[in-house]
């Protein structure tokens, strides 16, 4: 075998497992077989991947199960190549792999504990203060274009995943997992990772500014899914919030 | 003369190392757990370098690999020296990703003049794009490709035909003596003295009749008394103590480090 071939054959051994003769011709065998110098690497290969994913995704395995998780996490690893140097990325892919498998709750809770990870080390960003935004001039925020901060997530959920993922960050058990329809907001505040549940209209507000909407045109939006005439209240609400929890960055911030 | 004797900053050491309290000359940091958007990690690189001199060692090079060399990664690697500043820049020679796949995984190569070629050239290609010298380390393996040269011969070959240096894993050289059937000895005697920078000291574990690289417990003694064999050989060599698992408090790492002072001292 070339280098090459003899590395692809390593590879595939690692991950399907189902060519050892075929490496093992090529592994010294002394005082120990080469099958079984080559399950060392196997082994450790599983392990280190799911570990990785174990560590990153607590309330998943806790709900889940050890059993359920290490099954699903072994597909994971088999199915999804780890197209990352880093294994902080291992997990990018688990939420969508886990729904299109037809297991939208925990693909839920793990799209939650993703975003959790991504704020951790989110890029760093000036927040625009509340103060700073009440400074805004009311007619410029029909033109107004919001950003909001690189921690932030938002996400659209089934299930009652934040109070399962508050349980386990508190070192409960995990809540059963049941239907509950919600918008929550992820982010890196000063004190540490933090999960809200907003309202329905906040969350069509905020997804609009995140596509860089102006506030004009994120407001017709709202206004076809609601009551024209309470727009600009919760508008103004919940920008007022998101300037205070640090869910927005300053203009000057901006590139 | 560098700093002499080294932790790796683990996160129970974050806050030790901020404040500068802990009593080690440097820190080596892993490399890809910096390689972050922003947050805790970059606020922690940026306080503990202030205080300490540091070191940034990889995992993810791929060296001996057969994909092509992963220009974003080194183009990030890049970065993250020009923020960190660090003393030394290490990664393995080993390779690590196939088909775009990473394996995160320290892998075994066979020893050849074909390979030692191979990797060369990929080392010289990866301190171009970086602009500055590498250290490679020597792995541990748990099994061998038919080869034409002993490990520590391979290893000289490639730092000396890629110009880098070399970051000597003094118990990959024990569990590799003993998984394969090795001269310790006769490892070190191969290396070219003036290239090594760096040693590496750490704990393994037995698995049947291999031993295993654990990074999880105490350096045992076989690895200590190799240790007393590498300070006389590279006197002027840096040293380390990983700890990746069950990691103790920072004082127990210190008086282990301790031990190694002791040893350098006696060698010298």
């Amino acid at each position: 075998m070339t280098l090459a071939e003899q590395q692809a054959a390593f590879a595939r051994y690692l991950v399907a497992g189902d060519n050892e003769a075929e490496l093992a011709a090529e592994v010294v065998s002394d005082g120990v077989n080469a099958a079984a110098r080559l399950e060392v690497y196997r082994n450790a290969f599983y392990m280190r991947l799911q570990d990785a994913l174990a560590h990153d995704f607590p309330a998943l395995l806790a709900a889940a199960g050890e059993a359920t998780f290490g099954r699903l996490t072994a597909g994971y690893v088999r199915d999804r190549p780890s197209a990352r140097p880093s294994l902080r990325w291992l997990g990018e892919g688990l939420a969508e792999w886990l729904r299109a498998r037809g297991e939208p709750a925990i693909a839920d809770l793990a799209e939650l504990e993703w975003a959790t990870l991504r704020a951790f080390d989110a890029e760093d960003a000036a927040p625009l203060t509340a103060e700073a935004f009440a400074a805004i001039p009311p007619e410029r925020w029909p033109e107004l274009r919001l950003e909001l901060h690189p921690s932030v997530s938002l996400l659209a959920v089934g299930v009652n995943v934040r109070e399962v993922w508050l349980a386990v960050r508190a070192g409960r058990p995990p809540t059963a997992l049941r239907s509950a329809r919600e918008g929550l907001v992820v982010w890196r505040a000063s004190g540490g990772l933090q999960v809200e549940a907003i309202a329905e209209g906040w969350h069509l507000l905020l997804v609009s500014l995140a596509r860089d909407a102006t506030l004009a045109t994120a407001c017709e939006e709202l206004a076809r899914s609601m009551d024209a005439g309470r727009v600009p209240a919760l508008v103004a609400e919940c920008l007022h919030r998101a300037a205070a929890l640090g869910w927005l960055t300053a203009p000057a911030s901006r590139p | 003369m560098s700093p002499r004797f080294g932790l790796g900053l683990r996160p129970p050491f974050y806050a030790a190392a901020a404040a500068g309290e802990a009593p080690v000359d440097w820190f080596e940091l892993l490399t890809e757990n910096f390689m972050v958007p922003g947050g805790n990690p970059l606020r922690v690189l940026d306080e503990v370098r202030v205080r300490y001199p540091v070191a940034l060692h990889g995992v993810s090079m791929d060296l001996g690999g057969t994909d092509p060399l992963d220009r974003a990664y080194l183009e990030e690697l890049r970065q993250l020296v020009r923020r960190a500043d660090p003393l030394w820049v290490s990664d393995h020679l080993c390779w690590s990703r196939r088909g775009g796949r990473y394996l995160h995984d320290l892998l075994p190569l066979p020893h050849t003049e074909e390979v030692v070629e191979h990797v060369a050239a990929r080392v010289r290609a990866a301190q171009d794009l970086l602009g500055r010298q590498i250290l490679v380390e020597n792995i541990s393996s748990y099994a061998r490709f038919a080869s034409s040269m002993p490990e520590g011969e391979f290893v000289a070959a490639v730092t000396e035909r890629a110009d880098c240096l070399i970051l000597l894993d003094v118990s990959n050289v024990v569990v590799n003596a003993h998984n394969h059937g090795l001269d310790p000895r006769a490892y070190l005697e191969a290396l070219p003295a003036g290239r090594v920078r760096q040693l590496h000291l750490a704990g393994h574990s037995a698995n049947g009749p291999l031993l295993i690289d654990t990074h999880d417990r105490p350096v045992p003694e076989a690895a200590w008394r190799l240790y007393g064999e590498a300070v006389r050989r590279f006197p002027e060599a840096a040293v380390m103590i990983e700890r990746d698992e069950a990691i103790p408090p920072l004082a127990e790492l210190v008086a282990e480090l301790a031990r190694a002072r002791t040893i350098a001292r006696e060698a010298a």
